[in-house]
């Protein structure tokens, strides 16, 4: 039998909740900076970063996913992510950056096509990792909406 | 032959020459006697020709080659230029051009042979020429070159016998007539005008090594191919050929002007045989110059020597350079601002340096965007055949004037401002000027005239599109855009001029009545108004019925940096670009009063609308500051073409230098915003577009 194939993912936290995001997708991940406000943008983006001379936009993953906003911890961590290899990076606000651990992908369940809610958009799957189940985030089709969303606005 | 690494240059130059051509070619067309200009024509044909030779596109060089044929006639005063000819060149040209084109894409010329064309040409060719004056026109042309030959050449063009060599050339010179072979020296003499000398030269010898060894050259074979040497080289080769059979293998390359060989025996060699060869060397030196005269039937005049300081750069390059620029022009303000925070302010020394420092960016940056700049009449020189196709198609008599060909602009910029001025032009020649008939009948000048010039002014280029035709009547625009309900009847009756005319910048807004194939599909001007505001500036149309528009297109001279005012806005600092802010006022509350709801000022008698920066920018209230209730307010007071509005601002940080960065596709960008820049802290601040304020 063939090896199976395993990708590793970063488990974070929001609210408590365990999210997974693959690894491939992750340039780096901050510590909490000051961000510049950009007025009209979606409510969910925080503003603009400076990131070693880049200006990176940045977005509050628990406003992203319909959750309510939370007081910065020492903990807050921005994660800068790469929906596209070429493409312009992207980061997002995360209560807790946990540990990398490998997944099968016979460990992820993949939701059903049913599921037609924001939330279903956003995952691309629910692994087990122990006792606990992972929120696998799907960064492609998040960053494909954003677009979407900016072009016609 | 593997002539890739030409390839890049070939086609620089092959779009030069065709340009020199159409440049020229037009003004044949106004003064067919102009002699200067037939053999400026003919040189660029010729050029074309060897080039396309060279680089093995056979079409191209046929096309080329009749073209060429033409002209031979035409400067030999065979021949008259007639309206038809010209319009058959034309085709040529633009035959000429798709070959190009294809070349551009896939290195391979296509398989079109414009047959069409090469009739033509040579059924002008017989029509024009007689057939006798043809004959007696090559011969006597070509006993002119033998003359003006014998007179320029120098008392022994056999410049290899001076050659010095090294030893064991000698030796295998020695074995060469050993095994009964002979050895041949050469001085090979390449046209002046030739453009590819490297790869002339390199043609030269391929042709002499199919029968025989070349031993030795002069230059070596590196500074040949690298064209670090005159016009002439020698060769030295071990061949069981006459030198006369090499003479003509060298000379079937073309833009070979002479070839001198003879045999080369070493000096040890016996006297006698010395001798008879250099009796051999002079009878060919004849032979050498009835084959030029055969080959080249005119002498042509030498060519200007051309003092070309330049090197071409890839614009890729340019952009790395210009980054590196940026991010020092980040890092000084980096310095800067660590100083202002520190002990270090009051250190005079420190404080000379940053400010030596500050200068020297500012130079570098200056001297980064001198290189990127182009004269804008790469752009430009495309219209004036522009104007004649479209004189022909509409059948209107009309003249484009240009100035300011010379004026600078950013290459980024030019590679995209010709479409959007293509389409003003086109515009003008349209829907501007009336038909010949209607501008007699009016008492103009039956020959529409457009006007295009460039200008810097200030921190801007401005480019003027002007015809003197009838005018925008700002009545039908009104009523069409009612009709079109884009404004209401209402609406209409307040506009002003002005208003009305902003309106055809709309999307999908055309007065044309009809639809015609040069312009009035209703995608003009908008698609103009689209492309200019991209590269960040900014377009007018100014008007009066009777008399002619003009649109006025203002570009900024700089893309990546720009000079700012930093204001802070509530808890937030903001960049304004200098160059659209007029002056900064004081302006008390008691100033500001209210018409139609909306604030104004009333300033040296202008009346301002004034915006509040803070709540469009939905800042939030600024901490307590030391006055409840300011008396004044701080005006910005900025400039958008001819309308002028007042920004208020709670505190102003001064000028500084800015490098201008995307703030990227994620986040919705509101209009308000051009961009983001990072300050000397690593803060980033943002860029408030003008533009959309007004």
């Amino acid at each position: 039998m063939a090896v199976e194939e395993a990708k590793q993912y970063i488990i974070i936290k929001l609210g408590g909740e365990p999210y997974g995001i693959e690894i491939k997708y992750i340039e780096s991940i901050i510590i909490m900076q000051r961000i510049t406000r950009v007025p009209k943008a979606q409510s969910y983006f925080k503003g603009v970063i400076n990131l070693r001379g880049e200006v990176i936009p940045v977005m509050s993953l628990r406003l992203k996913l319909g959750l309510t906003e939370a007081e910065n911890t020492s903990s807050t961590r921005i994660i800068i992510l790469k929906p596209e290899e070429q493409g312009a990076p992207v980061g997002i606000i995360v209560d807790e950056v946990k540990e990398v651990i490998t997944l099968a992908n016979s460990e992820i369940d993949k939701l059903g096509y049913d599921n037609r809610s924001d939330k279903a958009t956003y995952s691309s799957g629910i692994g087990k990792y122990g006792d606990e189940l992972i929120n696998i985030l799907n960064i492609t089709s998040m960053a494909d909406q954003e677009r979407q969303s900016s072009k016609n606005a | 032959m593997d002539v890739s690494q030409y390839l890049e240059i070939f086609i620089d130059e092959t779009k030069e020459h065709l340009q020199s051509l159409n440049e020229h070619i037009l003004i044949l067309e106004k003064e067919p006697e102009n002699e200067n200009t037939i053999n400026e024509i003919f040189r660029a044909a010729h050029s074309l020709k060897g080039m396309a030779g060279t680089m093995g596109y056979k079409r191209m060089q046929r096309l080329t080659h009749d073209m060429e044929n033409v002209f031979s006639e035409v400067r030999a005063g065979n021949m008259k230029v007639t309206p038809d000819l010209v319009d058959v060149l034309f085709r040529g040209l633009d035959a000429l051009e798709a070959y190009l084109a294809n070349i551009l894409e896939s290195a391979d010329e296509g398989t079109e042979d414009n047959e069409d064309i090469i009739n033509d040409l040579n059924n002008i060719l017989k029509a024009g020429v007689g057939g006798g004056i043809e004959e007696a026109a090559p011969a006597a042309a070509a006993n002119a070159a033998n003359t003006a030959a014998a007179k320029t050449e120098p008392a022994d063009k056999c410049k290899f016998k001076y050659l010095k060599l090294e030893e064991h050339e000698k030796n295998a010179i020695a074995k060469a007539y050993e095994i009964g072979l002979k050895v041949v020296g050469l001085t090979i003499y390449i046209q002046e005008y030739c453009v590819l000398k490297g790869a002339r030269a390199f043609l030269v010898n391929r042709a002499l090594e199919e029968h025989g060894e070349i031993i030795k050259l002069d230059p070596s074979a590196q500074d040949l191919e690298d064209e670090k040497y005159d016009f002439d080289y020698s060769a030295f080769i071990i061949t069981k050929e006459t030198p006369e059979a090499l003479i003509k293998y060298a000379m079937n390359v073309s833009e070979v002007k002479d070839v001198v060989a003879d045999y080369y025996q070493l000096s040890e060699e016996d006297k006698v045989s010395a001798a008879s060869a250099s009796n051999t060397g002079k009878g060919q030196k004849a032979k050498g110059n009835e084959v030029k005269a055969g080959k080249v039937p005119a002498a042509k005049p030498a060519a200007k020597p051309v003092v070309n300081r330049s090197v071409r750069v890839d614009i890729d390059k340019l952009d790395v350079l210009m980054n590196l620029v940026s991010e020092l022009i980040i890092a000084k303000n980096g310095l800067i601002s660590a100083s202002s925070e520190s002990e270090l302010m009051l250190d005079s020394t420190y404080h000379e340096q940053i400010e030596y420092l500050e200068r020297i960016t500012t130079n570098l940056h200056e001297s980064v965007m001198k290189t990127r700049m182009v004269p804008i009449e790469s752009v430009l020189n495309r219209f004036p055949r522009m104007i004649r196709d479209l004189n022909k198609k509409l059948n209107k008599n009309m003249e484009l004037y240009m100035t300011g060909e010379d004026t600078e602009l950013d290459r980024t910029v030019i590679d995209e401002i010709g479409d959007p001025l293509m389409h003003l032009l086109r515009n003008a020649a349209d829907h501007g000027l009336e038909s010949n008939e209607e501008r007699e009948r009016l008492g103009k000048n039956p020959v529409g005239s457009i006007f295009l010039d460039a200008y810097q002014e200030g921190n801007n280029v401005v480019i003027e599109v002007r015809d003197d035709g009838g005018g925008i009547n700002v009545e039908k625009v009104k009523s069409k855009a009612v009709q079109m309900g884009s404004i209401t009847q209402e609406q209409a009756g307040r506009m002003t001029d002005k208003d009305v005319i902003d309106l055809l910048f709309q999307p999908s807004f055309s007065t044309s009545d009809k639809v015609s194939e040069i312009s009035g599909r209703g995608v003009g001007l908008d698609v103009v108004k689209t492309k200019v505001e991209a590269l960040g500036g900014e377009i007018e149309a100014k008007t009066k019925l009777g008399e002619g528009t003009d649109f006025i297109i203002r570009l900024p001279l700089t893309l990546a940096i720009i000079q700012s005012l930093m204001v802070v806005v509530g808890t937030e600092k903001y960049a304004l670009p200098l160059g659209s802010i007029q002056t900064v006022e004081d302006i008390p509350l008691s100033d500001i009063k209210q018409v139609q709801g909306k604030k104004v000022i009333n300033l040296r008698g202008n009346i301002i609308p004034i915006i509040y920066l803070n709540q469009i920018l939905d800042c939030e209230k600024q901490e307590e500051t030391s006055e409840e209730n300011p008396e004044e307010l701080l005006v910005t007071i900025v400039k958008k073409g001819e309308r002028f509005a007042g920004l208020v601002v709670d505190r102003l940080l001064g000028q500084q230098e800015i490098v201008i960065k995307s703030i990227g596709k994620y986040i919705k960008c509101p209009k308000l915003i051009s961009g983001a820049t990072i300050l000397g802290n690593g803060e980033v601040a943002l860029i408030l577009d003008i533009n959309s304020l007004v």
